[in-house]
């Protein structure tokens, strides 16, 4: 690839052909790969809703109401000469076309019954009985086609999928196609009570069934004797106490409202992929067996393993609340204490891969919330034409897991390092919280008193590095960290701490818990003003106590990828030459390593604030100098309005006008060296928050509008 | 109350609306059909679908992380032969290669799970094919496909588990599916338990399969391959490995053990129709494996694993293995100097698995210096069926490598089969088990190891060497060769290790690279029969240069000859400068190949004597090695993470 500029002699073939920029990482300019890569997505989408009120008698009636939706989204990629697809592929173009439908339908058949009891009476009395179906079916299919000419457009390829054309012998990869359906049937019902508008007392149950669980009671070969996973039943009370209503309460004429609220209730949630309950063969994408050169048919299993037991995860939650309103509504305070139990957690859990699959839906283990909310909000000046209002929120959440089923403990992996074969970096165990990272704590590095030096006499090294004649040895006493590292140990390299003092540094021992993700307390502080026809409103969140856990320091810090640029905090790194360009100290084979005098190795080295960068892949275990505090305040919106004057208005037949600039993400106070503090990057799995991992930097959005109504 | 009619008629519309709807809640409602997945009781329901599965037992041993490239090349070095990985210890294949990996290399824990999703996908196929109606059908034809998938299935499981133990030793084995292992957490199975299983699976498969010349002829196990596999697995069952005590131990009863290699191999040798040896050895690599072909009319490739293009299902040899062709890639897995002194002057085998050069200008060979140089069963210029033109597009200087622009240089994967097990390997193997059995070499012996010695001189019998009487005098007669006839093809690491030999190889073998590094004679490994005389003569008659045509055809057209490139000996002094050692390829013939005298002159390359052999093979090979830890790979950290009954790890890591 030749910039515009340069001539045939500056590119180096021998870069490209021979070695593999980057260690394989096939690192290309940014700029070059955006004009390269061509991706489209479009999304088409409609809704239909209806429903019918039928007033059967005059507390009686019943509402249908129907929707079908439909969402379709067509994804268009092509991939240009230079990028690493179409590298892999005889340096021709690849296109991906991908179609996703997925259609909605929905029923609810609702009877209600209200105010069973006379206008005149003190009680209140509603019930509410009702059915609903949801269905989604979801229908995908994505065709990719390698070998365009060079120098087809993307328009050009996508109108003309014909121009592909293998070289002879190798075939275009197979189309893939799925479709998978989930259907949910739920009856429920509500009771609420009322008396004298003083005592309010609701009662609800709900029973929902799911096709996410087994067994499948369509399938051809029977269901034995397997139990009916699928329904979960959920009931739940609230009561409701509005002191300030009562007769003692008058006197305090200050407090406006004074509210009690008490709940207790069960919710459940069915969030899982289809067909978790079974194990299927199904077509490998684009694979098979090569019997005679050509791909046979061949059908495989998948990577989880079925579970016929897995049903609904159910969350129990109790809940106190009290709300208060003083001064004539001027300041409202709101406090909730909650606990909430999730019972039968839906986790999709590693399972050994000895079982020949890497994971399964298990129904595994509880969790406990523990909390307090409390907000105040108050208007803190009302004047003829200024107006302030504030409102202050904060949230206290303790979460511990409290049983893992059989298990103690187990680890998850984030999977950022593209396969899951890196060592697991977070640490689900019961008594811990969730998003507790794991991995080697980092003690700084090794400097030259941690070793001892002697003369180093060796015939051919000594010819061949006549200055290098000192050996260094670890001091006895000192961890040998051979199983995680590649070099042998020397000065200047990465040190880790030996937890349980076994005098060796292994993944198996001395990883410990080096983070948390989840926060100690959150919350956000709301202001709005208003003066004459201006009005003005600033949004402040803040999060207090979730680590971080920033892999892209791992990724960058390592020279793995060779050539490849590391971050500025490598500056400081320990030098093994010095400033003249000449070798201070060197590893010549397995178990040796050798340097110049020790006081001038020290000497040379004595501003180093960091370890020689790694350069194999053991620089990507997780460890403790990936993990950084990303406590934040974020000003995360700021409005200003103005209205016009109703007499302005009014002439030109408007009946308001308003014109408005808002700034999104206006600024973060964070001691987080990354991007955005507010991080979450690996998603996939509930047990690994607070990752880090090339997560796209938040925008600063500029919004001007008008608001007009006539 | 009253019921007004219209009441009445509201009430009754709104229950029916609702009944009409409750009667969508039967259970088959909340059970929609699972299209894009099927059961595995539907799939063992006919054949076509039970062959497929039996596929997909298969094609857990193609691609990247099976013998696609890691476990034929990156996990089968380093050795006497062959120095995988290149020069250096940072990236994933080095370390495997040079004993530095520790348990978190990302590359062993890929292979381990593919091998066990391979497993699950037999066990699944041994499970449920002998209930399917097929298996005991009275149709012949039926009957005997159904047999034949099973016999397939328990071919394919044997050869991962035999695989997962060469590389891990102790591993945890179940023979159900999944789904029926009460607890998924298992611990470790000794080594010689799941020996014995394979060897008994391997019997009642070969039952049900047929002879090669019985069915359509492709990749598929047949009765041979079955026969093949179990002889080998016996051999490594007697042989040594390394013990979770520590130390390399072998069984008490290992003779027992070569006592059934011996009957499986007798048996396969009194059925020459269905393999034998193929006639011509170059033969062998251009026109079966090179060219694409399934299958040889001889019967040769026993056992092998088929690659085609496709995701997982494809392999890399011959891409990132072999010399560079127009200037394109390869060159990982450089053979030593050493290994070329191994064969003897009259032997074919040196230059089929031997490239002492790259290929420019398409057919040229241009020599390269004793520190760059590589395997050639695979070799890419050979590739035919389809074959794939590369070029680098280096076309400048007055030397260019190709005239031609560039042209495919990344393409990865070539498809070819990766051959596990050759007649020539059931010979061998019979003639050292029957060595070991009897405590001495017997005629059946002899004539065996002499049936792939002749093929490999041409069919010239006077210049096969005589065998020793004795048994050491033969065992280390077969040590070499073994090296002489398998050079490349992922065997000789794993042979040492069954004789407990592999420490002593790496550093014989280094310390024979410094002597060529430094000039002194090479001298006589001591696990092996001597090398020839006359590779082991003093430094004054080995050449210190080797000097090659401008444009000397590559591919050697004379059978026995190193080829039409090189213009002076690798057995005798190099010519002095200004000899007038003329270059025979260019017209009129006029340059001397010997001048200048200077490291400029395009025509030579240092051969003996390079200093350059140490930077770049004897400074790496066996880099980590340490004896009693480096036999086994650790096992993968992340398995260990899911499962801590996998404890205690492999020795030393």
């Amino acid at each position: 690839m030749i910039l515009p500029g340069q001539n045939e002699d500056t590119y180096d073939q021998n870069l490209d052909v021979t070695l593999n920029p980057g260690n394989s990482l096939s690192l290309i300019n940014p700029l070059q790969l955006i004009n390269a890569e061509y991706r489209l997505r479009t999304i088409t989408v409609y809704n239909f809703n209806g429903y019918f009120d039928l007033g059967i008698t005059k507390k009686l009636s019943f509402r249908s109401t129907f929707g079908y939706d439909v969402n379709k989204t067509e994804s268009r990629a092509y991939d240009d000469t230079i990028t690493t697809n179409s590298k892999a592929l005889g340096k021709q173009p690849v296109l991906n076309l991908n179609n996703n439908d997925i259609t909605t339908i929905n029923n609810s058949n609702v009877f209600t019954y209200s105010n069973l009891f006379s206008p005149n009476s003190k009680h209140s009395l509603n019930i509410l009985v009702g059915q609903e179906i949801y269905q989604t079916n979801a229908k995908a299919n994505g065709l990719q086609l390698n070998y365009f000419p060079l120098g087809t457009t993307p328009d050009q390829a996508f109108a003309n999928l014909g121009l592909a054309s293998p070289p002879p012998g190798i075939s275009q990869p197979k189309l893939a196609s799925s479709e998978v359906n989930v259907h949910q049937f739920s009856l429920f019902s509500r009771l609420s009570y009322s008396f004298d508008r003083k005592y309010l007392l609701t009662l609800n149950f709900r029973a929902d069934g799911s096709s996410l669980f087994g067994p499948d009671y369509g399938s051809p070969v029977g269901t034995g004797n397997a139990s009916n996973n699928k329904w979960g039943y959920f009931p739940s009370a609230s009561f409701a106490w509005k002191i300030s209503d009562e007769v003692f309460m008058q006197k305090l004429s200050f407090v406006n409202l004074a509210k009690l609220r008490l709940s207790y209730g069960q919710a459940g949630n069915n969030r899982i992929n289809a067909y978790g309950y079974t194990t299927g063969y199904s077509p490998p994408a684009n694979a098979g067996y090569g019997l005679s050169d050509a791909l046979a048919y061949t059908l495989v299993l998948p990577n989880q393993l079925g579970n016929q037991d897995i049903t609904w995860e159910s969350l129990n939650s109790t809940n106190l609340g009290l709300d208060l309103a003083f001064f004539r509504n001027r300041l409202t305070v709101t406090a909730d204490f909650y606990s909430n139990t999730t019972k039968n957690l839906l986790l999709l859990n590693k399972i050994p891969p000895t079982s020949g699959y890497g994971l399964q839906l298990q129904n595994v283990g509880t969790a406990r919330n523990n909390g307090v909310e409390l907000q105040l909000a108050g208007v803190v000046m009302q004047k003829k034409r200024f107006y302030w209002n504030a409102n202050f929120n904060i949230a206290f959440n303790s979460n511990k897991i409290t049983s893992l089923g059989k298990q103690n403990k187990f680890t998850a992996n984030s999977g950022w390092f593209s396969t899951t074969t890196n060592p697991d970096d977070y640490l689900v165990q019961v008594g811990q919280q969730l998003g507790t990272m794991y991995g080697l704590k980092v003690d700084g590095f090794y400097t030259v008193n941690d070793f001892d030096a002697t003369n180093y006499v060796n015939a051919t090294n000594n010819a061949k590095y006549p200055t290098l004649l000192y050996q260094y040895t670890l001091k006895k006493g000192m961890p040998n960290p051979v199983a995680v590292l590649n070099d042998y140990v020397a000065p200047g390299q990465i040190k880790y701490r030996d937890i349980n003092g076994d005098g060796k540094i292994t993944l198996d021992s001395d990883r410990t818990v080096i983070g948390h993700a989840l926060p100690k307390f959150t919350g956000g502080f709301n202001q709005q003003f208003t003066f004459k026809g201006f009005d003005a409103s600033i949004y402040v969140n803040f999060s207090y106590g979730n680590d971080i856990y920033n892999a892209n320091k791992l990724e960058f810090a390592n020279q793995y990828g060779q050539d490849q640029n590391m971050l500025s905090i490598m500056n400081g790194r320990w030098r093994v030459i010095d400033a003249a360009g000449n070798l201070v100290q060197k590893q010549p084979d397995a178990t040796t390593v050798i340097g110049i005098a020790p006081d001038q190795l020290s000497a040379l080295n004595a501003n180093a604030t960091i370890w020689q960068p790694y350069k194999s892949t053991g620089g990507y275990a997780p460890m403790s100098f990936a993990v950084e505090d990303g406590s934040f305040i974020r000003i995360n919106n700021f409005t200003l309005g103005y209205t016009f004057p109703q007499q302005w208005t009014s002439r030109a037949k408007i009946s308001s006008l308003r014109l408005y600039v808002t700034v999104n993400n206006v600024a973060t106070i964070t001691g987080y060296s990354g991007y955005d503090p507010d991080v979450n990057a690996r998603r996939n799995t509930t047990l690994t928050p607070g990752v880090d991992y090339a997560a796209y930097p938040r925008g600063r959005t500029f919004i001007g509008g008008i608001n007009l109504s006539f | 109350m009253r019921y007004t009619s219209l009441f009445l008629t509201r009430l009754s519309l709104s229950v029916l609306l609702v009944t009409t709807v409750c009667i969508c809640s039967c259970k088959k409602y909340l059970s929609p059909a699972p299209l894009s997945t099927i059961d595995p009781s539907v799939v063992f329901s006919n054949l076509a679908n039970a062959q497929a599965a039996v596929n997909g037992a298969y094609l857990a041993m193609a691609g990247d992380f099976g013998y696609g490239i890691r476990v034929s090349f990156y996990y089968a070095h380093d050795d006497d032969i062959i120095m995988g990985g290149g020069s250096g210890i940072a990236a994933g294949r080095q370390e495997e290669a040079h004993y530095t990996l520790t348990a978190g290399n990302t590359d062993i824990g890929s292979t381990f799970n593919q091998f066990y999703a391979g497993i699950e996908r037999a066990n699944n196929c041994i499970y449920y094919i002998p209930k399917m109606k097929e298996f005991s059908s009275s149709n012949a034809g039926e009957k005997s496909q159904a047999q034949r998938l099973l016999g397939e299935a328990l071919t394919v499981r044997a050869q991962l588990f035999f695989e997962l133990i060469r590389i891990w030793g102790d591993v945890p084995a179940h023979w159900v599916p999944s789904v029926f292992v009460p607890d998924l957490f298992e611990h470790r199975v000794s080594r010689d338990t799941i020996y014995a299983h394979l060897l008994d699976d391997l019997a009642y498969a070969k039952t049900l399969m047929p002879w090669r010349t019985a069915v359509t002829q492709d990749e598929r196990f047949t009765k041979g391959s079955a026969m093949a596999l179990r002889a080998k697995i016996a051999l490594f069952a007697g042989g040594y490995s390394l013990r979770q005590t520590g130390g390399m131990q072998r069984l008490a009863n290992y003779l027992d053990y070569y006592k059934i290699c011996r009957a499986e191999c007798d048996t396969l040798m009194q059925n020459r129709a269905q393999h034998n040896l193929y006639p011509s050895f170059k033969g062998l690599w251009k026109d079966v494996v090179d060219a694409h072909k399934a299958v040889d009319a001889s019967g040769e490739l026993i056992m092998q694993v088929a690659m085609a293009n496709g995701t997982q299902s494809d392999s890399k040899i011959g891409a990132q293995s072999g010399t560079k062709i127009n200037g394109v890639g390869g060159s990982l897995g450089n053979m030593y100097p050493t290994y070329f002194y191994y064969f003897d002057s009259t032997d074919l085998r040196r230059d089929i698995s031997f490239v002492p050069f790259e290929v420019v200008r398409d057919v040229y060979g241009r020599g390269h210096a004793s520190n760059s140089l590589y395997d050639g069963k695979f070799r890419r210029d050979w590739i035919t069926n389809p074959s794939y033109y590369q070029s680098s597009g280096a076309t400048t200087g007055n030397n260019p490598v190709t005239l031609t622009p560039v042209s495919n240089n990344n393409i990865q994967n070539f498809q070819l089969n990766w051959p596990l097990i050759r007649f020539a390997d059931i010979l061998l193997m019979y003639a050292e088990a029957d060595n070991e059995i009897n405590g001495a070499p017997s005629a059946a012996a002899i004539a065996a190891w002499k049936e792939v010695s002749l093929r490999g001189h041409g069919g010239n019998a006077a210049l096969v060497p005589t065998a020793p009487a004795d048994h050491d005098g033969f065992f280390k007669l077969l040590v070499k060769e073994r090296a002489l006839e398998f050079g490349g093809e992922g065997i000789r690491k794993f042979d040492l290790i069954r004789w407990n030999l592999l420490g002593n190889a790496l550093s014989e073998t280094k310390a024979n690279l410094n002597r060529m590094a430094v000039g002194s004679p090479l001298q006589s490994l001591s696990f092996m029969a001597d090398l020839p005389a006359y590779c082991l003569s003093d430094t004054n008659s080995m050449p210190k240069f080797m000097f090659f045509y401008q444009n000397g055809l590559a591919e050697n057209t004379v059978s026995n000859k190193t080829g039409a490139i090189w213009a002076n000996s690798f057995y005798k002094h190099s010519p002095n400068p200004g000899s007038g050692l003329k270059d025979t390829t260019i017209s009129p013939v006029n340059a001397d190949l010997t001048l200048p005298n200077t490291s400029s002159n395009i025509n030579r390359v240092a051969w003996y004597a390079n200093t350059n052999i140490t930077t770049t093979y004897s400074n790496w090979i066996g880099y980590g090695f340490v004896t009693g830890k480096s036999e086994l790979y650790p096992i993968p950290q992340a398995s260990i993470d899911a499962n801590g009954n996998l404890r205690p790890q492999n020795p030393g890591y």
